[in-house]
């Protein structure tokens, strides 16, 4: 990991001065962020009070979901000085959920990369929205059909399938 | 492929999108909102959004569907709703790690405290209540009836499958009263002859002990567990019910005469029977609210069917 770069910056966006932190995905693209957005994740407010040089690198999230994580957290960190429009909590809150929604228009590959990120960055906000994104997507479908959306082979030997489909007849009722 | 592995969830089609890699720097800015009320964040945002929609297309050529870990499975599954069982139920059959994580009792723990507030769908009043009439209702918990057929004879009936398996018989020598348990943790905590105590069974030790109830409720008090996980303890003196743990009495003003016979554990609400009739009583909000004519209601089994595949470890 490059090390010539400080952790640390001051940011004039949105007219007032800000702490920055420098993140590292694992293919070494480099994100500066607001403190306070990146806060939202647990795991890298850790590293940020630990302190060190070259930025925080993240050695499990590849850069284009890290760029979604922290499309995220700047939209969710509080922000200092809230725009006219979107100054009652009302509109903040369909603003909040409008973005959230179109932030989860992604396929389930991407959906799964961002599940994986948030449980490493311990961002909860974004763990629950996509989990839940997903759980939506498998609510109403068959077990066949879930394992085709995932690719995963069903392991249950015929026997075995016979017998849990048995048992369970009452639910496909 | 499995459906998990050492790597957990994988990335796919990244290298494939963004063709280079290596050193990039790129700045996050903060976003606002625009003047026409849309956020301003809609340009870049919907920009992204697009690119994110590119990315899906060209990846659903020849990509490779996603891998899960238990967590993340456990994650999924923990935020499907719970009004329609069959859809946890489902899902826990896709494999054996789901059915394995589904199945898992600490799940199905955080999936209820997950749920907690969701309506009671119904219960089991009195006995008998099965078409079988030399069998009785007595206990009711998720998706499992328990039926008593003779003092010592047992057996559990599954709602949701209709399956019904006879318990061995039992040497005891407690009066039990079935109806008014309560399972907390790895503990069984069961009114013995007629309201003078409380059993309690460890299920890891295998061992039992046994507490004395003061005399001072006109009905036999009920069990039941508190929102901390402690035991609770509720009964009903003088139109007052109490309620043991939490140190707290509540005033029935509306309900003389009032028997609690039963407690739905997570949606937080009491039965209680009087000369009018049958009411609810929410716990947390106060309000109360007919849901039966007056009779005999002895004995309570709140319908929650949360836990649908716990039925199935045995195929992990």
């Amino acid at each position: 990991m490059a090390a010539a770069d400080s952790c640390d910056g001051i940011s004039t966006s949105g007219g007032g001065w800000e702490k920055t932190v420098t993140l590292v995905s694992s293919d070494d693209a480099r994100f500066e962020v607001r403190e306070a957005a990146a806060s939202l994740s647990q795991t890298v407010r850790r590293m940020i009070r630990a302190g060190g040089d070259g930025g925080i690198p993240l050695p499990k999230v590849d850069a284009r979901t890290l760029s979604t994580v922290l499309e995220y957290c700047n939209k969710h960190a509080a922000v200092p000085a809230p725009a006219p429009e979107s100054s009652s909590a009302e509109a903040a809150a369909v603003d909040l959920e409008w973005f959230d929604k179109e932030l989860m228009h992604v396929d389930l590959a991407t959906l799964c990369s961002l599940i994986r990120a948030a449980d490493y960055l311990e961002v909860a906000g974004l763990l629950d929205l996509t989990c839940k994104t997903v759980a939506d997507m498998i609510k109403s479908k068959t077990a066949e059909e879930i394992r085709q959306m995932f690719g995963i082979q069903n392991d249950f030997t015929p026997e075995e399938e016979e017998q849990l489909s048995r048992e369970n007849a009452g639910v496909f009722e | 492929m499995a459906a998990s592995s050492a790597t957990g969830l994988q990335a796919v089609g990244y290298a494939a999108v963004h063709g280079e890699r290596g050193p990039r720097r790129v700045t996050v800015g903060r976003m606002g909102s625009g003047r026409d009320g849309a956020p301003q964040v809609g340009a870049s945002a919907v920009g992204r959004a697009a690119d994110r929609r590119r990315h899906r297309e060209e990846e659903e050529v020849g990509a490779s569907p996603p891998e899960l870990i238990d967590d993340a499975v456990a994650e999924i599954l923990l935020r499907i709703p719970p009004d329609e069982p069959a859809d946890l139920f489902r899902a826990s059959l896709v494999c054996k790690p789901w059915l394995r994580v589904a199945s898992d009792p600490a799940f199905l723990r955080r999936y209820r405290a997950f749920h907690r507030g969701a309506p009671l769908l119904g219960f089991f009043y009195c006995a008998p209540a099965y078409d079988d009439h030399n069998w009785s209702v007595r206990g009711c918990r998720h998706c499992g009836v328990v039926l008593m057929k003779s003092f010592r004879k047992f057996a559990v009936w599954d709602l949701i499958t209709g399956h019904q398996e006879e318990l061995p018989k039992l040497d005891i020598r407690w009066m039990f009263d079935i109806t008014r348990a309560a399972v907390i943790g790895d503990e069984i905590y069961c009114i013995v002859d007629l309201g003078s105590g409380i059993l309690k069974y460890d299920l890891v030790e295998h061992c039992f002990s046994f507490m004395n109830l003061p005399a001072v409720y006109e009905k036999r008090p009920l069990l039941m567990q508190n929102e901390d996980g402690s035991l609770g303890f509720a009964g009903v003196s003088h139109s007052r019910l109490y309620l043991w743990s939490r140190m707290k009495v509540i005033k029935l003003k509306i309900l003389p005469k009032a028997n609690v016979f039963g407690f739905a554990e997570g949606a937080g609400v009491f039965l209680m029977s009087t000369n009018a009739g049958a009411f609810m009583f929410e716990l947390k909000s106060g309000q109360v609210k007919k849901v039966g004519e007056r009779m005999d209601y002895r004995t309570f089994f709140p319908f929650n069917p949360f836990s649908t595949a716990a039925q199935n470890d045995r195929w992990c």
